[in-house]
Parts: structure tokens; sequence; C-alpha cells
């Protein structure tokens, strides 16, 4: 157990690295996926209309399958909707975005694990990386619901069927959540600026 | 900070170099080239006191509080 909890930095800086890894990858597999979605196209045609109370079941696809886009009825029959190109646009900048958040957020994450390893955690710069990581928490998801929010309003125009009830996934929790995440890195960024001048003080100190 | 430090002006007194006088007080040289250099935040009342027992001197000889009125 001694031994385990010497070497959790180091094991901590190996699955960060594991993470990092993985996370580029993935960002780019999928990048690549949308990408070339994009460029290959792939447009369905719109179904005949439909009467009234139109659901759009699954928003969920709008973000990661720019093919299919369902528009069901209550009975539960589905029928695709030609995607707009700002929607596969869209769905292209939300993995970039998404993907390279997530590898900076490992990547300082990183460096944090590392001045840990070197038994100087409190420094100026870890305050800073703290800090990138509470605005990314809060900022980004903000950016790209507002953004996916602002798709789906545009999907509208698309069905020209009345009396369209449009029901999305929440991501309120999403929200919800991240923003206490960003909120908590902030509260640990100020608690190691407090660290980095107390131990200042203590080496200035003869 | 108004704070000046006279530690040079009291080794060249007693004839003693920073090394000697690191080693007699019983810290590190570079912890007494901070003091010597006006970098440090604070000092030990058990340094202060080795100090002047080592440089036989007062207190008020190694630490002065300059108002910055008198610089005017």
């Amino acid at each position: 157990m001694k031994l385990f909890k010497n070497s959790s930095p180091q094991i901590m800086f190996w699955l960060l690295s594991i993470a990092l890894l993985s996370s580029l990858t993935l960002g780019i597999l999928t990048a690549g996926g949308v990408l070339f979605s994009l460029i290959k196209g792939n447009p369905m045609l719109p179904s005949d209309a439909f009467p009234v109370n139109i659901v759009i079941t699954n928003t969920h696809n709008f973000v990661n399958n720019t093919k299919d886009i369902y528009v069901g009825d209550l009975s539960g029959q589905l029928f695709f909707v030609n995607p707009s190109i700002g929607l596969q646009m869209y769905s292209l900048f939300y993995t970039i975005i998404f993907w390279l958040s997530l590898s900076y957020i490992i990547f300082l994450m990183m460096k944090l694990v590392r001045t840990v390893m070197k038994g100087n955690p409190f420094v100026k710069e870890n305050g800073k990386r703290l800090r990138i990581i509470a605005l990314i928490f809060i900022f980004v998801p903000m950016i790209l619901d507002a953004w996916r929010i602002r798709i789906i309003s545009s999907i509208l125009p698309l069905i020209k069927i009345e009396n369209i009830r449009l029901m999305s996934y929440s991501s309120e929790e999403i929200l919800h959540i991240s923003l206490v995440v960003g909120l908590f890195f902030i509260v640990l960024s100020e608690v190691f600026r407090i660290g980095t001048s107390l131990k200042e003080e203590n080496e200035l100190t003869v | 900070m108004a704070i000046r430090i006279n530690l040079d002006v009291m080794m060249a007194k007693r004839k003693m170099s920073l090394n000697e006088l690191a080693e007699k007080v019983g810290i590190t040289q570079a912890n007494l080239s901070i003091l010597k250099n006006e970098r440090a935040k604070a000092i030990r009342l058990s340094t202060l006191d080795k100090l002047c027992e080592v440089l036989q001197c007062q207190p008020g000889e190694l630490i002065e509080y300059a108002s910055k009125m008198e610089d005017v």
C-alpha cells in the first residue's frame, strides 16, 4: 500500500497519457468521419407531408449523425429529413471543439501531475492551468449548447408541416454538471494560488 | 519595502565572509544571500539572535527602517 501511495502520481500520469492518446485518436477519427460524410454528402429526400403533431424524437442524431435526421410522429413512424449544410458543419465543429477541449484539459492535467511528481505542486503555472480548465468547463458547453439550440431552430424551416412540437434531449444536466465542475476548478485554482504565495513566503523566510 | 538590511556593513566590520557567517549562524549561504540582498520576506527571531551573537551587534544595527520621506 505504501508503494502504491508513493507512486500514485506516476500512475496518474500514465493514465492521463493513455487518456490523452485515446482522446486525440477518437477526436481525429470522429472528425474524420464527420468530414468524410460532409464531403461525400448523403442527402435524404424529405418524406411526404405528414399530418399534425410531428415530434423530433432524437436530436442526439443531429450532433452525431449528419446523415440521418429522424422526424417521428406520435405513432412511432419515422421519416428522414434532408440535413442542412449548416447542421453538418456544426457537427464537424462540435466534434473538433469537443475533442480538442478534452485533449487540452488532459494535457494541462498531465503537466500539473508532473509538478506533483517533482514534489513541487505549488507553482504559479498550476494556478493558471486550473483556471484555464475551469474556463473550458464553464464556457465550451455553453457555446456548443447555444449553437445546438440555434441549429435545432434552423431545422424547423426544413419541415414544412404545421403544428410541430419540438422536443430535444435535455442537455441541461450536462450544462449544470460542467458549470459545477468549472466552479470547482476555480476554487481549486484559488487554493493553489494561496498555497503558492504561502510557499514563496516560507521560502523567503530566513 | 522600506526595511534595510545592513548585513554587508556588519560583515565588513567584523571581516567575515558570507560563507563563514552562514556556517556560524547555521543557515545556508543561499538563505543568507537572500537576506543580504533584501529579498527576504521574513526573518526568524532565532536567526536574528544567532546573527547578533556572531556579529556582536544589536538588531537595530542589522535592520533599519528607511522611511520614504527620508529618501525625498
